[in-house]
């Protein structure tokens, strides 16, 4: 392998990172606040991927495409808790267990699916580049030709990554999401809305989603399957941190989309697969993750 | 400021609270004593809104408030210290102290500093400790930090769910000693506790055992609390 | 499900017996291939969703990769027969095999981890052996598929489909009666109390970790003998057929038919293939439809079509289950026997120098007592001063960080809570942990050691009016000890919290323990109801049991204890009989704090 090569391989696998990240991120944050999660995160992004290229095609100001399926990808956040979360807590549902939420979100995911088939067909497209007039724009970084939409992608996962920590740990609703991890009952007696803030971390993973769809777009093909793809990496991702605080997340990202850039170098055809096996094989030597606590309990 | 007529609660089918009539004026410290499971905190859950009354008044001034949502009653100025402190571990000590004010309806960024720096004066120690993780104080310190940070709400009705527990007695006395301020300044205070050392702070203190209230007084008229551990042990 | 519920295997037995006649009826009456080829995809599809359902009804676990399952299941049989040349029946028992050996490494998470760790862990192993499916064309042939399997049809061309559906009909209803034993012998009252409550169930002497890993395998050797048939029903697959969305069509019969029932399964798979034969020319909108019904059978009837059907049959029956059960004859059993303590006298419970903190705190320092034969011994201690965490030392559920437990002489310190159980250590919980999906005289059967083997067990179950009888007879007269032999068939919810007390009780009791462990027996109750737990705890004394109880009830303890020990702040202040502690002036202090005079510095000078 080259050193050219090198490089590349390690930005293509750094923008997947990026991806994963605001992803699973997603994930992490809905999980903090309720242990639940929405298993068609995956299909969320799919989703805003679509949209977002659909738009860009229109011809619509790239701004303006990202103010819009934020707002939309919001909006679906605020009905998947009020449809598919919250009526379960007052159902007690029998049907899927403790476990109602995986089949009520996976539900959702299917008809979203489904939907995106029905309205832009079957087949893996393109989406137009965000940041330059060619999807195979290369600049020069570290004496290296590398892709310029990748680079973006990173720099702007990032830059999302920081504003939603200091969401988190500067905002009085960022804290308000901590108190109700910690205890939704301490939290109300704080004056704290918890219903409101359970709302909320389902709109910011839905938001996280739906960024992360706008930046895949020109960095992958666009395609109504990958939403599966996305939400099984990203709950690998979020294990691999052990689901225990926001920076085990992204190291856990920046691992996984490397190594996945790597082995897909080396073998092509399945080299996608083995960081999921090597995820599922460091669960069961360390349930807890790389960073969660031993007494972690996910459930 | 608070008034209990006949409230009865209980979790589930199992009845904890039979028919308790408790008051607060303000400016007064009631002091509930019982042992445990007698029924303290699930009374003052029922008060801040965690627990549904079954039947039973419930009265903040001269607004029912029985069925009001926690967060709101909160907001409202009815602040309850909960058992075991329930300091927010991940968030820093300024964090846990500003949180709750934080969500008042209208409060400025000039009055949350004002508050923070009264609480600092109240309890320097939390000034020295204010950016580390709540987690790594000290019982002490995170009850102080606890009583604080109901403060920083600028509560009407401060509600005190055994403050003393697990405490050195020096440090239960500095507690208490703030609690009694505390009450002369105005702010009723409802304090349920386990052990008789708060009788010296209380005006009034009620003996509560599976239950019910089985005995009232003026703490002043309370001469020998071996007579008081004879009203809940047996 | 009230006590008598096994009384006759026979109406049972002839509706095996009816739908094997049907089974072998159709296909003759049938002549219509097709109508034959779908009720054999009934059948196996419906072996795969009754391993789902006891993995999700009875387990609580979730997978999301049966797909896997039955893929590894398909092409195991397919590759060995068709590139390898074996024999049908050879391949399809190794590929059935396969599958659940993939269960066994897949069950090892869910043996670490649990819950949603399980749920995406197989979520992912779905996905990979789709992709795998997919894309390892050298071996599965990818979307071209793989070719020259040889049917299953007995060298009969004509006759080969109607033979297929018996053998698939055989395999059903042999799964089908396994899966009914499952769920109506202890193993269903076993998997229920992994599911809803792992304290108890390890407390009664279930080992989880284990019971949860067979569970998992068992439904992925399910999932991959469905595999092993698709695949010899239609003699080709390709990597279309194994996808997330099979994985959710199972997942949906399971929640369609009503989870945890017997049938189910049977009734879920075949409203999902009604529906899929329905919506065959809707196929566009498969997915959209497949959701929906996820999403309203979930909303708004978790119950499933089963417990529909319960439901309304229930407005009929209504009254007639609330009626008394039948009273067992059993005159002589004694429901207080306790196991094989040794004969010796000393002490059967030694606890020495026993130590725990979590994350820096001590909880229990340096504790020493020991419990005499057939003595009640009370801990008691304000709140925090680590009563609690000792009991759970004792009991296995926390692991103490130093000293020792010595059980009847023997050196338990190092054993699992479920080994500790079956030496004869029972305990109650403070918060209650009875089982709330079964009945109060199947929590009791729950603490019951059985003595019959699996196979026996199911022989009895299969072919004898008397199954369980003896064990229900013996639950009921521990139950009719306690007054409560007219709510053996009532839900724990059901009842008052004096009498799920009294019920927790007597399935410790059922344990025949050497010791029990009762954690604040009478917290919550009133003075009469104490009176009575009072009363049974003497009775239990009385037939040998040593008891560990922690209490706050002095009156109680006062009564009751032979001996007490005083814990505060995790240390023990004072150890002797009870007036003695009662006086002790360290004790008063730990109750009520110092005494005033001491504490009369001026509490002004802390206020700021």
């Amino acid at each position: 392998m080259s050193g050219a090569n090198f490089v590349q391989l390690m930005l293509s696998g750094l923008a997947m990172s990026a991806i994963y990240a605001l992803t699973a991120t997603g994930l992490f944050v809905a999980h903090l606040a309720t242990t639940r999660m929405n298993f068609g995160q995956g299909e969320f992004l799919m989703f805003a991927a679509y949209l977002s290229m659909a738009l860009l095609l229109a011809g619509v100001p790239v701004l303006l495409v990202v103010a819009a399926v934020i707002v939309v990808l919001a909006m679906m956040g605020w009905g998947l808790e009020r449809l598919a979360i919250r009526p379960l807590d007052r159902l007690r549902s029998l049907a899927g267990g403790q476990y109602s939420w995986v089949l009520t979100t996976m539900g959702v995911a299917l008809i979203l699916q489904n939907v995106v088939t029905l309205v832009w067909g079957k087949s893996s497209q393109y989406s137009p580049p965000l940041f330059s007039a060619n999807r195979q724009n290369v600049v020069q970084f570290l004496g290296v030709g590398v892709f310029v939409e990748e680079l973006l992608v990173i720099v702007v996962a990032l830059v999302a990554i920081l504003i939603f920590y200091a969401f988190l740990y500067r905002t009085r609703q960022g804290r308000a999401i901590y108190a109700v991890a910690f205890s939704p009952e301490t939290a109300s007696l704080l004056g704290i809305d918890v219903r409101r803030t359970v709302v909320l971390v389902f709109v910011m993973a839905s938001v996280l989603a739906a960024i992360s769809g706008v930046l895949v777009g020109p960095i992958v093909t666009v395609q109504p399957h990958m939403g599966l793809v996305f939400t099984v990496k990203a709950f690998a991702v979020a294990s691999l941190g052990g689901f225990a605080n926001p920076l085990g997340v992204l190291v856990g990202a920046i691992i996984f989309g490397v190594v996945e850039s790597f082995s897909n170098y080396v073998n092509s055809a399945f080299g996608d697969l083995y960081p999921l096996l090597l995820v599922m094989a460091l669960l069961v030597i360390k349930p807890s993750g790389l960073f969660g606590e031993a007494k972690t309990d996910v459930r | 400021m608070i008034v209990l007529e006949k409230v009865s609660a209980g979790i589930g089918r199992v009845q904890i609270l039979r028919d308790v009539d408790i008051r607060v004026e303000p400016g007064k410290l009631v002091l509930v004593l019982g042992a445990n499971g007698a029924g303290k905190t699930t009374l003052l859950r029922v008060i801040s809104g965690i627990v549904p009354p079954w039947s039973g008044k419930l009265l903040f001034g001269s607004d029912s408030i029985a069925g009001r949502p926690a967060h709101e009653l909160a907001r409202l100025g009815l602040v309850h210290v909960p058992q075991g402190r329930q300091i927010i571990p991940t968030l820093s000590v300024e964090e846990n102290l500003v949180i709750g004010a934080s969500h008042l309806p209208g409060i400025t960024k000039d009055a949350i500093e004002r508050r923070l720096e009264q609480e600092y004066a109240r309890f320097p120690v939390l000034k020295t400790r204010r950016s580390l993780a709540g987690g790594s104080l000290s019982g002490g310190e995170q009850q102080m930090l606890a009583i604080s940070r109901g403060l920083m709400m600028a509560p009407k009705l401060l509600m005190l769910d055994e403050p003393s527990l697990g405490l050195a007695p020096q440090m239960v006395q500095r507690i208490l000693g703030a609690l009694s301020g505390l009450a002369k300044s105005g702010i009723s205070i409802l304090l349920v506790e386990q052990k008789t050392m708060a009788l010296e702070i209380a005006d009034q203190v009620h003996i509560l055992k599976n239950g019910a209230i089985v005995h009232s007084a003026a703490a002043a008229d309370v001469r020998d609390p071996q007579e008081l551990f004879r009203h809940y042990m047996s | 499900m009230s006590a008598d519920k096994h009384a006759s295997p026979w109406p049972r037995n002839g509706a095996y017996l009816a739908m094997a006649t049907a089974i072998f009826a159709f296909p003759l009456l049938v002549g219509n291939t097709f109508h034959i080829h779908i009720a054999q995809t009934l059948l196996y599809t419906t072996i795969a969703v009754i391993g789902l359902n006891m993995l999700l009804g009875l387990s609580g676990q979730m997978s999301l990769g049966q797909a896997g399952f039955y893929a590894i299941g398909a092409y195991g049989s397919a590759l060995l027969t068709a590139k390898l040349g074996w024999p049908i029946a050879a391949g399809m028992l190794a590929g059935i095999l396969l599958a659940g050996l993939a269960g066994c490494l897949v069950g090892l998470i869910a043996l670490r981890t649990r819950g949603l760790y399980l749920a995406m862990a197989t979520l992912a192993f779905g996905f990979m052996t789709e992709i795998a499916a997919q894309r390892w064309v050298d071996l599965t042939g990818g979307t071209m598929g793989v070719y020259g399997i040889p049917a299953l049809d007995f060298g009969s061309s004509k006759m080969g489909k109607t033979y297929f559906l018996w053998v698939v009909g055989a395999a059903y209803l042999a799964v089908q009666i396994a899966s009914d034993y499952v769920m109506s012998s202890r193993i269903r009252r076993k998997l229920l109390a992994l599911k809803e409550n792992e304290s108890a169930a390890r407390t009664t002497g279930i080992n989880v970790p284990v019971w949860r890993t067979m569970v998992f395998a068992v439904s992925s050797l399910l999932a991959g003998t469905a595999g092993v048939f698709f695949t010899h029903q239609n003699a080709y697959i390709n990597s279309d057929a194994f996808t997330l969305g099979l994985t959710l069509t199972m997942l949906i019969a399971t929640v369609i038919g009503g989870l945890g029932t017997s049938y189910g399964p049977l009734i879920g798979t075949l409203i999902t293939l009604m529906i899929a034969e329905l919506i065959a020319s809707l196929y566009d909108v498969s997915f959209l439809v497949n959701g929906l019904i996820l999403l309203s059978v979930l909303l708004l009837f978790p119950q499933g079509a089963i417990g529909l059907v319960q439901k309304v049959a229930g407005l009929f029956r209504g009254a007639a289950r609330e009626g008394t059960p039948e009273v067992a004859q059993s005159g002589s059993f004694s429901a207080f026997a306790p196991g094989a303590a040794p004969a010796s006298a000393g002490p059967t419970l030694v606890i020495e120098s026993l130590s725990k903190s979590y994350g820096g705190v001590v909880a229990v320092s340096d504790v020493s007592l020991s419990v005499d034969r057939g003595t009640v011994h009370a801990l008691i201690g304000p709140n925090g001063a680590g009563k609690s965490t000792l009991i759970n030392c004792v009991s296995g559920l926390y692991r103490s960080d130093s000293g020792r437990i010595q059980l009847a002489g023997k050196d338990v310190s190092h054993l699992p809570a479920h080994a500790r159980a079956r030496m004869g250590l029972a305990r109650t919980f403070q918060n209650l942990q009875l089982v709330n999906s079964l009945t109060v005289m199947e929590n009791l059967q729950l603490g019951l050691r059985s003595t019959r083997s699996i196979p026996a067990d199911f022989s009895s179950w299969l072919l004898s009016d008397a199954f369980e009888r003896e064990e229900r007879a013996r639950a009921l007269d521990i139950l009719r000890q306690f007054g409560m032999a007219h709510l053996a068939s009532a839900f724990p919810e059901d009842l008052p919290y004096g009498h799920r007390k009294l019920a927790e009780l007597a399935r410790a009791i059922a344990e025949e323990p050497i010791v029990m462990l009762l954690d604040e027996p009478v917290a919550g109750l009133n003075d009469r109801e104490a009176q009575e737990i009072s009363g049974v705890i003497r009775r239990i004394r009385d037939a040998g049991t040593s008891i560990l109880l922690v209490e706050h009830n002095m009156d109680f303890v006062m009564q009751l204890a032979d001996r007490v020990t005083v814990l505060d702040h995790g240390e023990r202040i004072a150890q002797g009989a009870p007036a003695e502690v009662q006086k002790d002036p360290r004790v008063v202090e730990a109750y009520l704090g110092a005494p005033l005079e001491a504490s009369s510095a001026t509490p002004a000078e802390a206020v700021s």
